[in-house]
């Protein structure tokens, strides 16, 4: 059994706006083993960029959290003053979206490489440049000397990702949280970021969070994934069992959704109908109902909790009539009878919403 | 001797611009700027012949004979063609013979600009200076409170904010005044405090801010003199003495007008780095940066201030033009002689020469301050070589 990286343990966090309290994360638990890849799957506003940057205390000023979070073993409210100086950014570092706008402009790349090193390990000036030079090697960057006395915009979208890469990694992490990491990139330049950050995972037997809209990207390169739906984390499991048997209707809509290339040309997408819940006034029951062709009245109720056959450890979802079931045929068998779901929604002889 | 420092400034300032810019760069920014100063010139003498009156015989007074007036105008030339007399006055001014005011006993011009300039350039220099050592550390600490979760300041705080006001207070009013301002203050403060929320740092500083930027300079100044050359000898109001009279001599001849200049820029500079820094705080880097582990302290200074100079730096340059404008009213409330003074006194007497001459300096100095400006972005944000190709 290996040692376990991080630890989340009902994970809520609220963010107090004008117009009232939202809820962007709702007791998302989480547990990831060292040297583990889990990948974190949602459409926009799905609250995955807010539980990455919760990992990294880098919630906004409004925001509240509750709930424990433990990285390496240790609980991250009960550092001390002086350990949590040299806690995020040594520990647990992160890697951000749009590599355009997360280097600083106005200094030069050796300043913002080298400055977390001489922070945090307390290394001299020409110790953090051998080592910055090192690290620039290590993501592949050539000349990294001439490099070093660049700024930001004279290097390329990749490169500068890449140094974001070598940034986040100068204090050697044990957990990375990549967030969207190549969203920003060209299709091209996003696989070789993609088969940098494996490399680097594999080499420092770093835990790797990795937070993405693809699927695609999430089964090539995950361990386990989550998918994350209005705060909520919708089912779970190793990446195999989740694509050979998934089992929440909204992991299949997700996928269904995707433009297949062995289907025949021109056939229709399958857009998932509707919109995400409006966070500062949620539904009662199941988030996803709304938008589920297998929404029955239960639904409404309440929400289904996040459980699977095989208890925590194993592939878990949070649905009532889950799909592959007979629980889940009969509901979809129901809705077909009635011409719509529990909300309304219209459905088609083959069950398909129209 | 200020026209040699003057064109000594003005060759080591080219061969920079060139050295950093280039040729190109600096060929556009100076043949502008010769432009400009014709314009602009060449504009004043005209707007200036529109006022009624005759110079000659507003400088020899109602007194004169008409042959004396006739002489005079004679000898300037004024009864030349606008255009002759510019092209005269341009030859003139060029060669270095500034010629000299009508009144005064023929008083040659660049007497009066030796004597004058130096003290307006360090009454703009100590003021400048004020204003940003008091601008610069508030608004970088207010921005810094603004963007804090906890919002309030501690309340005893406000017992020496206040404290001080009244202390200082009794030197300008008394203090039965002083009280009344004290007290004046107090209460939106402790209204503040009641709130929920309480003072932040950065409300407090912006409450000072507006009451600073709302009162009149002329109203600051006046009680001021009062109360530190009037009432007590701190200020010497008989004259500006230069540094070679001594330090402290030179200083308490020229403190006072420096620090209500100082004083009426400072809620600017202020308010201008505030919302520069709060601004640039909202840039993905900071995040980058908190994702590291870096200090809130080291973000905003070393991160964040460079780039949040930027809007400072254009109105200071802006601002040089206070040398002669915004001065005056400090000048005339401290009888301090400076350009100001003597350019109004040049308008009123249609000292066409005289105005043009001094308003051809005022517009170079202006222009190259603004040069500077212009260059010393590109080193505070490289991006701006990169997108205008200088």
């Amino acid at each position: 059994m290996t040692e376990t990286m991080l630890r989340v343990n009902d994970l809520v966090v609220d963010f107090s706006t004008p117009s009232g309290n939202l809820r962007a994360v709702d007791g998302v638990s989480l547990e990831l083993s060292e040297g583990e890849t889990f990948a974190i799957v949602g459409e926009s506003g799905s609250g995955k960029s807010v539980f990455a940057r919760t990992l990294i205390d880098l919630l906004a000023g409004n925001g509240s959290r509750s709930g424990s979070i433990e990285v390496g073993g240790r609980n991250i409210d009960e550092l001390t003053r002086s350990e949590r100086k040299h806690f995020f950014g040594v520990e647990v570092a992160m890697v951000f979206q749009d590599p355009m706008t997360s280097l600083n402009p106005v200094k030069r790349i050796d300043a913002q490489l080298t400055e977390a090193m001489r922070y945090h390990l307390d290394m001299s000036k020409s110790e953090a440049k051998d080592r910055a030079i090192w690290l620039l090697k290590q993501v592949h960057i050539p000349s990294p000397e001439k490099r070093l006395r660049q700024y930001p915009h004279e290097l390329s979208g990749g490169m500068r990702q890449r140094v974001v890469i070598a940034m986040a990694l100068a204090c050697e992490p044990r957990l990375l949280i990549a967030d969207e990491p190549t969203t920003a990139l060209d299709v091209t330049v996003q696989k070789s970021i993609l088969d940098l950050l494996d490399e680097l995972r594999v080499d420092r037997k770093m835990s790797m969070i990795l937070i993405t809209h693809d699927l695609g990207v999430a089964r090539g390169r995950a361990d386990r994934i989550g998918v994350m739906y209005a705060g909520r984390m919708m089912e779970v499991g190793a990446t195999e069992a989740l694509f050979s048997d998934m089992r929440h209707p909204y992991t299949q809509a997700l996928l269904d959704s995707i433009p297949n290339p062995a289907m025949p040309s021109h056939s229709r997408l399958k857009p998932i109908p509707g919109r995400p819940p409006n966070l500062l006034d949620p539904p009662k029951g199941c988030a996803f109902a709304a938008r589920c062709r297998h929404a029955r009245y239960d639904c409404l109720e309440e929400a289904p909790p996040l459980d699977g056959p095989d208890g925590p450890e194993g592939h878990r979802w949070a649905c009532f009539h889950p799909v592959g079931t007979p629980e889940g045929e009969a509901a979809l068998a129901a809705n077909l009878q009635d011409g719509e779901t529990a909300t309304g929604l219209p459905m088609n002889e083959v069950g398909e919403l129209v | 001797m200020v026209l040699i420092i003057f064109l000594v400034v003005l060759v080591a300032l080219i061969a920079w611009v060139i050295k950093t810019a280039g040729w190109k760069f600096a060929a556009q920014r100076f043949g502008g700027a010769i432009i400009v100063l014709i314009l602009v010139t060449f504009g004043t003498s005209l707007l200036l012949r529109q006022v009624p009156g005759e110079p000659c015989e507003i400088a020899l007074g109602t007194a004169a004979s008409e042959e004396a007036v006739a002489e005079c105008v004679d000898e300037q030339g004024l009864d030349d063609n606008v255009v002759v007399q510019y092209v005269g006055w341009s030859k003139d001014t060029l060669s270095g013979d500034f010629g000299y005011a009508f009144y005064k006993n023929k008083e040659p011009l660049i007497d009066t600009i030796e004597q004058r300039m130096p003290r307006t350039a360090f009454l703009f220099l100590y003021s400048q200076l004020l204003a940003l050592l008091i601008a610069v550390p508030l608004g970088i600490w207010a921005a810094y409170q603004a963007g804090k979760k906890r919002r309030n300041i501690p309340s005893w705080l406000i017992y020496p904010i206040v404290g001080t006001l009244f202390v200082f207070g009794q030197f300008v009013a008394g203090w039965r005044v002083s009280a009344l301002v004290a007290v004046a203050f107090v209460i939106p403060l402790l209204i503040f405090n009641f709130m929920r929320a309480g003072p932040s740092g950065d409300t407090t500083v912006n409450f000072f801010a507006f009451v600073l930027l709302s009162i009149p300079v002329f109203v600051i100044g006046e009680s001021l003199r009062y109360a530190f050359s009037v009432e007590r000898d701190w200020y010497q109001l008989t004259g500006y003495a230069p540094w070679s009279d001594g330090v402290l001599e030179h200083f308490k001849s020229i403190w006072l007008p420096a620090v209500v200049l100082g004083l009426a820029a400072t809620p600017v500079y202020l308010r201008l780095l505030r919302a520069d820094i709060l601004q640039n705080l909202q840039q993905d880097y900071v995040s980058v940066a908190k994702a590291k582990g870096m200090s809130n302290t080291h973000i905003l200074m070393r991160h964040v201030l460079r780039p949040s100079t930027l809007t400072l730096m254009t109105v200071l340059g802006l601002n040089i033009a206070q040398l002669v404008n915004g001065a005056v009213v400090v000048e005339f409330i401290f009888d301090f002689d400076g350009m100001g003074g003597y350019l109004i006194e040049a308008v009123y007497r249609q000292e066409f020469f005289a105005v043009q001459t001094i308003v051809a300096l005022v517009a170079a100095l202006f222009i190259l301050t603004n040069l500077i400006i212009d260059l010393l972005y590109t080193s505070v944000d490289p991006r701006v070589k990169a997108s205008t190709g200088t």
